[in-house]
C-alpha cells in the first residue's frame, strides 16, 4: 500500500516518469509520450488521507490505463529523489552537442546560435579535451561537432581523433560542408565520423538566399554528393521557413538525387533562438507527407540524455535551451555540472500548464518538460 | 435557520463516471481531462447521495441519521466538501422545487 507523503515531494521514477505527491494527490507525467495523469484525494469530510490501496489503484486503472502502466513501475523500480542529474540524463546519456566554434563561413537567416563570419568566440583545444573525456566518462553514445561552422574550428579533426582514441561510440560533424574539402576532408574520410549537413533548397537562389553566402548551393551539394559516394555516413538537415517551406518535396527529392537515403533527410521547424527568434514571423512548418525530425517527434522513445557545451563554454540542456545556462565549463567540469545532486524545486505543479508557458519560447516537448522541472535552479 | 435545513440541491456533473471500490472508496473520472478522484469512504458517502433530489439539507439529514455527531459540524463539513466539488466542476447547484 502506497500512502501519500504529507509533504509535497518530486520524484524520477526511472526512465520514464516524475512524480509529485502530496497529502492526498499525485501528479505523473510519463516523459516519453508526454500523458499526464493527476490523481486527487479529497480529505475534507472527516481530514483523513487518501491510501492508494490495491483496491483503488484496480479501480483507477479500469478507467485510466496509464495508471496501471505507472502501478506496475512503482512495483518494480523505486523512486528516485527529483534531481538535476535525474531529469537531464533521463533514460540515460544519449548526445552532447559541442560548438567548437561561433565563427561560420554562412550567415544563414534564421541561425539559433548567432554565427558569422566575423565571429570569434571559440573552445580552445585543452577545454575541448576536458569535454570529450568527460563524455566518454558519462556514457554519451554521440558527440556532434557543431557551430558555427566546426571545420573552420583549428581543432576539429584533432577532436575526432581524439574521440576515436578514447572511444566515444559515434561522433558527427554538423556543418555545410563549405570547408570539407583539400587536406580537411581527406584526413576526415579516414576518420570516418558521420556527417549531418545543413540544407535549405533544391533551389540555388533560394538555398543562397537564406545561408545569405552566394555560391554556397553548389558547394554543400557537392561536399553531399562526395561524402556519400566515399561511402560515409550521411544525413542532412532541412530547416523549414517561410523561404523554402512551399518547395520542400523538390528539394526532397533533390536530395534523393543527390544519393541521401529517404530516412537521413529529416525536415525541421525552426526555433524562435538566436537569428531565429528575429526571422520567426508566421508558422513554417513543413507541409504534409514530410519526414521531420524535432518537432515532430513529440512522443518520444526516450526522454533527457542530451546536452550542449556553446563555443563560450556554457552547459545548456540542448543548443536551444540557451534560457537555461546550467553553468560553465571555465568553473567545473561537465561532468560536474551534469551530475548534480541539487533537488529541484519540490512543489506541487501543474505541468501541463507550465510546459504551455514555455510554448511560447520553445516548439520541442522535451525541451518545455525540461524547462519546467529545471527553472530556477539555472544561472540567469 | 440551521444550515441543514439549506435547500440547495446539487447535481453531478453528466460527463463522470465513477466506480465503489471494495474498500468503499469512490473513483470519479471526468474523460475530458486527465485528472483522477478519490474520494474516501465518508466523502463516498455523501458522493453516493447526490441525485438531483437531495438537498444539502437533506444529504445532512441522513449523515446524522447514521452517526453521532454535532449537526452544525456535519452540515459545515458536507457544504464545504460540495464546494469543493463545485470547484471542480463535478457538480452544479438547483434550487429545491
Amino acid at each position: 500500500m502506497k500512502r501519500m507523503e504529507r509533504q509535497e515531494t518530486g520524484y524520477f521514477l526511472p526512465n520514464d516518469w516524475i512524480l509529485w505527491q502530496s497529502q492526498g494527490s499525485l501528479e505523473a507525467l510519463k516523459l516519453s509520450t508526454g500523458d499526464q495523469i493527476q490523481i486527487e484525494g479529497t480529505p475534507a469530510i472527516d481530514g483523513s488521507t487518501i491510501e492508494l490501496s490495491g483496491s483503488v489503484w484496480e479501480s483507477l486503472a479500469r478507467f485510466e490505463p496509464l495508471v496501471g502502466q505507472l502501478r506496475g513501475r512503482l512495483q518494480e523500480q523505486a523512486l528516485q529523489p527529483l534531481t538535476r542529474e535525474t531529469v537531464l540524463r533521463g533514460s540515460g546519456w544519449r548526445q552532447l552537442f559541442v560548438e567548437l566554434t561561433a565563427k561560420c563561413n554562412e550567415q544563414c537567416v534564421h541561425c539559433y546560435a548567432e554565427s558569422a563570419p566575423s565571429r570569434t568566440e571559440a573552445l580552445g583545444w585543452p577545454e575541448l579535451r576536458d569535454v570529450l573525456e568527460d563524455a566518454k566518462a558519462l556514457g554519451f553514445e554521440l558527440v556532434q561537432l557543431t557551430g558555427g561552422d566546426p571545420l573552420i574550428s583549428p581543432h576539429c579533426i584533432r577532436a575526432v581523433e581524439y574521440a576515436a582514441e578514447i572511444g566515444i561510440p559515434q561522433i558527427e560533424i554538423y556543418t555545410n560542408g563549405l570547408a570539407l574539402r583539400g587536406k580537411t576532408y581527406e584526413r576526415l574520410r579516414e576518420l570516418t565520423p558521420s556527417f549531418a549537413f545543413s540544407f535549405y533548397s533544391h533551389d540555388p537562389e533560394t538555398h543562397d538566399a537564406i545561408t545569405q553566402t552566394p555560391g554556397s548551393h553548389e558547394r554543400t551539394a557537392r561536399a553531399i554528393r562526395r561524402a556519400i559516394a566515399d561511402g560515409l555516413k550521411v544525413r542532412v538537415g532541412v530547416i523549414s521557413m517561410r523561404q523554402n517551406q512551399h518547395d520542400a518535396l523538390r528539394t526532397q527529392e533533390y536530395l534523393l538525387t543527390l544519393g541521401v537515403a529517404q530516412g537521413s533527410i529529416g525536415f525541421d521547424q525552426m526555433r524562435d533562438v538566436g537569428r531565429g527568434d528575429a526571422a520567426i514571423t508566421e508558422s513554417a512548418a513543413p507541409p504534409p507527407g514530410i519526414q521531420t525530425g524535432g518537432v515532430e517527434t513529440k512522443r518520444l522513445r526516450s526522454f533527457g540524455g542530451t546536452a550542449a557545451v556553446s563555443y563560450e563554454g556554457t552547459v545548456y540542456p540542448c543548443i536551444f535551451s540557451r534560457h537555461l545556462p546550467l553553468g560553465t565549463i571555465h568553473d567545473a567540469g561537465l561532468a560536474a555540472i551534469l551530475t548534480s545532486a541539487e533537488p529541484l524545486a519540490s512543489r506541487k505543479r501543474n505541468l501541463l500548464t507550465a510546459r504551455a508557458r514555455w510554448g511560447e519560447k520553445l516548439s520541442c516537448w522535451e525541451c518545455q518538460t525540461r524547462s519546467v522541472l529545471l527553472e530556477g535552479t539555472c544561472r540567469a | 435557520m440551521p444550515e441543514h435545513s439549506d435547500r440547495r440541491v446539487p447535481q453531478r456533473k453528466n460527463t463522470l463516471t465513477h466506480e465503489v471500490t471494495d474498500t468503499d472508496e469512490v473513483v470519479i473520472y471526468d474523460g475530458n481531462t486527465p485528472q483522477l478522484l478519490v474520494l474516501n469512504d465518508i466523502a463516498a458517502g455523501v458522493w453516493l447521495m447526490i441525485d438531483g433530489k437531495r438537498s444539502i439539507g437533506d444529504i445532512t439529514a441522513e449523515i446524522l441519521s447514521h452517526v453521532e455527531a454535532e449537526p452544525e459540524t456535519v452540515a459545515r463539513d458536507v457544504a464545504a466538501f460540495l464546494g469543493q466539488l463545485e470547484q471542480r466542476k463535478l457538480i452544479a447547484w438547483e434550487e429545491a422545487s
